[in-house]
């Protein structure tokens, strides 16, 4: 009968209980079930089929390497009047942009009318986030690495962030290769802050994307840049289990497995696709909601043909395999812009152009035309940091 | 002209002087363990082994646990009764090769012969499944523990690998024993098997042997799902990362956990599908997508629990990037076992009981197992309980 049932139910909830006190379930979980959900639904959005990340996050010392070689003085008010013209692009980026990585004197500005920078991405249902470390550190007794500094307070920043409208925050560690490097101590050291940093997002309601990107600086090969990719992904993702982790909710921001910039060998966009999603496949667990390539040094159409080979390569890809570009997918809008208030139109659209093409290679439709013109050159920087 | 013939020279010997210095002062990756030739193989061996709709055989009992298994059905424990156990299962039709990948042998069964006089492994091999053999030497106490275990087994095995190979064998099998408790397992216990497994699984694919890692998390205790989901995932991830730390070559590996089950003492029970989104979970949050297969020990289970289980793994509605089968023992041959008696004359019977629970595992392999009598797959969706978040 229904009172007996009931009866079970409540014996068998009771049960539960006194089983729980008695015997961790599981030890201390770091997330309720709702807290979950929503991290994991947060991931989802961002990386949602065709669409990718604008990384808009360029430090003030970094906006300056920006606007200098176009002749604009680098003050708040033409950074502000840039992100602008990036930000109030047409609707046709909706289905292409999925985040938008901040700055954080970028996430308090506001348009020409007004509205908040934030406030306007976010109601355009694009997914807001943060650039949240405060810059490499070095680490004494190697040969020049580094670590990644910003944990302090990074708890009440999160929850701070949070409430003025981030879901998602980002972290970037450096790593390099060289005949000695990356070394164990740099390897560990940057995968436990991640970790770190990961964690307190999490409890923060932000989803982290972590980056452990190892430049491309240097004459090694392909081969060498897949085996160092796979050693300190394999580090990151046990950091990211020993630190309790929900990988679901978490984004991982990798460089593409590339050959040095130095390198003799010339590879095509089918090998580096191949070297990257094997890497990866060895490495990431199927859980993480999705990956999003940094562009590194490469030009805006390098980084799409490149996306475009790694989702058209025939292994099996468990993760979203998506952008979060900087330079490639502002490269041609700066030129076009050059501070000009005439030029902002047209500079817009070289960003919605590039938008809408790493949309397409997000899905492995981009059909590249050519090389040519801005779009084409390499912007790599020596020893690339900001 | 003898100036082109100049430049175009010197442009030579500059190239052939770069090469010779990129071959002395840079390492394309350090040291690669195995040539791209020995990869393939591993990589073919581990696909054939996990072929869609098959599994493995794990006929791998010691003599001591072939004791446990005889004694249950009154029949004494002799080498002529273990060989004759054994012919039963591995001279039945070849059919049994749509369901059989691999069978793992125990070292002196891997000598012995079937009735017709051919070598087991010939037997075997001649059905199109491959063979493979138990390579370690049993649990060894950890000292300063609660009763933990490491496992032993690595001294030689380079050399023991080499003879298994040419004596027929293409991939090895390797167990570690971990257990849940208050205190256990311990961070010690965790590393020291992760690490041995990674250890063996070197040596095996450096002698052409694709290894099994088995890392068995015990099911005894009355903890719940979510402590041995939790488990699970904590030794899972420390094992990956001894395997990529030994630079083990993963698409030539293939796994052996345990389904995440509560604890055998637990009060409260939970469905096939509870115990399908666990694992599942689990396996992803830790088991990259480049390792070809996992092959489900059985354990405790009974042979229609640890095929409903398999069944439900494969229905669960989240992305699998690896085959999930079965390297079932007890949950193959426990029905021929008990059919068999020890009695020439049930060896028909038995080893249809053994065909039988074989056809079953390997529909269930692919999620195509219907038990008659049992709701269809579409009720079993909606046994998914809404309210665990894994």
């Amino acid at each position: 009968c229904a009172l007996c049932q009931d009866f079970h139910l409540k014996m068998n909830l009771i049960r539960l209980f006194l089983a729980k006190s008695a015997n961790m379930t599981h030890q201390y979980p770091a997330l309720t079930p709702e807290q979950k959900k929503e991290l994991q639904d947060i991931a989802e959005r961002i990386v949602a089929p065709g669409k990718g990340i604008l990384a808009a996050d360029e430090s003030t010392g970094s906006m300056a390497k920006r606007l200098n070689p176009i002749g604009v003085e680098n003050t708040e008010e033409n950074r502000r009047r840039y992100r602008q013209l990036l930000f109030t692009a047409d609707e046709r980026i909706n289905s292409c942009i999925g985040g938008v990585i901040f700055f954080h004197e970028t996430l308090y500005q506001s348009t020409d009318d007004g509205v908040n920078f934030s406030k306007l991405i976010k109601d355009r249902g694009i997914v807001v986030g943060i650039k949240v470390d405060k810059g490499v550190v070095p680490l004494a007794g190697t040969n020049g690495e580094t670590t990644t500094q910003g944990l302090d307070g990074l708890s009440e920043r999160c929850a701070q962030y949070k409430k003025d409208g981030a879901d998602f925050a980002k972290w970037r560690c450096v790593l390099k290769i060289s005949d000695t490097t990356p070394s164990e101590l740099a390897i560990f050291e940057n995968a436990n802050v991640l970790a770190r940093y990961a964690s307190i997002c999490q409890q923060n309601g932000i989803v982290p994307i972590v980056e452990p990107e190892i430049l491309p600086d240097g004459d090694h090969d392909l081969k060498r840049c897949q085996y160092v990719s796979e050693k300190v992904l394999a580090a990151v993702y046990k950091a990211l289990s020993d630190h309790h982790v929900y990988l679901e909710g978490t984004l991982l921001k990798p460089n593409m497995v590339t050959a040095g910039h130095s390198c003799p060998n010339k590879y095509s966009a089918e090998e580096i696709a191949m070297a990257t999603v094997t890497a990866l496949r060895r490495t990431v667990p199927p859980a993480v909601t999705g990956v999003t390539f940094l562009s590194g040094g490469q030009s805006e159409e390098e980084a799409s043909v490149n996306l475009n080979a790694i989702n058209n390569c025939p292994l099996a890809k468990p993760w979203a395999l998506t952008f979060s570009y900087g330079r490639a997918l502002q490269a041609s809008a700066l030129n076009a812009w050059k501070g000009e208030l005439n030029n902002e139109k047209a500079a817009t659209e070289e960003f919605i152009k590039r938008a809408e093409a790493n949309g397409l290679a997000a899905q492995g439709k981009y059909e590249s035309s050519g090389t040519a013109g801005a779009a084409g050159q390499s912007l790599y920087v020596a020893n690339h940091a900001y | 002209m003898k100036r082109k013939r100049h430049f175009s020279h010197s442009l030579h010997f500059q190239k052939s002087h770069l090469l010779i210095h990129l071959l002395f002062t840079r390492m394309t990756h350090q040291f690669p363990s195995l040539s791209p030739e020995q990869k393939k193989e591993l990589s073919e061996i581990a696909q054939k082994i996990v072929a869609p709709g098959k599994g493995i055989l794990a006929a791998d009992e010691s003599t001591g646990t072939m004791g446990k298994r005889l004694q249950k059905i009154n029949v004494e424990n002799n080498e002529e009764n273990r060989r004759c156990f054994r012919d039963l299962l591995f001279s039945v039709d070849p059919s049994i090769a749509n369901s059989i990948g691999g069978v793992i042998f125990f070292h002196e069964t891997l000598y012995q012969k079937a009735n017709s006089g051919k070598l087991f492994p010939q037997v075997i091999k001649e059905k199109g499944i491959v063979v493979g053999i138990k390579v370690d030497k049993g649990t060894a106490g950890l000292n300063g523990t609660d009763g933990e275990t490491t496992t032993q087994g690595l001294d030689g095995l380079s050399e023991r690998c080499a003879q298994y190979k040419k004596d027929g064998c293409d991939f090895a099998k390797w167990r570690c024993v971990l257990k849940i408790s208050d205190g256990c397992p311990s961070a010690l216990a965790i590393a020291e098997n992760a690490n041995v497994l990674a250890r063996y699984a070197s040596i095996c694919q450096q002698n052409g042997l694709v290894p099994i890692v088995e890392p068995e998390i015990l099911p005894d205790g009355d903890h719940d799902l979510q402590r041995c989901q939790y488990v699970t995932e904590k030794v899972l991830a420390a094992v990956y990362k001894a395997l990529s730390d030994h630079h083990v070559y993963l698409e030539g590996t293939l796994l052996k956990p345990n389904m995440v089950t509560a604890g055998h003492s637990c009060p409260k029970k939970f469905t096939p599908a509870e115990v399908a989104m666990a694992t599942v979970t689990a396996l992803r949050r830790t088991v990259p997508a480049s390792v070809p297969g996992i092959c489900f020990l059985s354990g405790g289970q009974s042979e229609e629990e640890a095929s409903l289980n398999l069944n439900a793994i494969n229905q669960v509605p989240l992305l699998r990037p690896w085959k999930l089968t079965f390297s079932y023992g007890r949950a193959l041959q426990a029905s021929a076992l008990a059919a068999w008696q020890g009695k020439a004359a049930n060896m028909k019977a038995a080893q249809e009981a053994f065909s039988t629970r074989a056809k079953i595992n390997g529909q269930a392999s692919k999620g195509e197992y219907k038990p008659s009598g049992t709701a269809d797959t579409a009720s079993m969706k909606s046994l998914y309980t809404a309210s665990y978040v894994y």
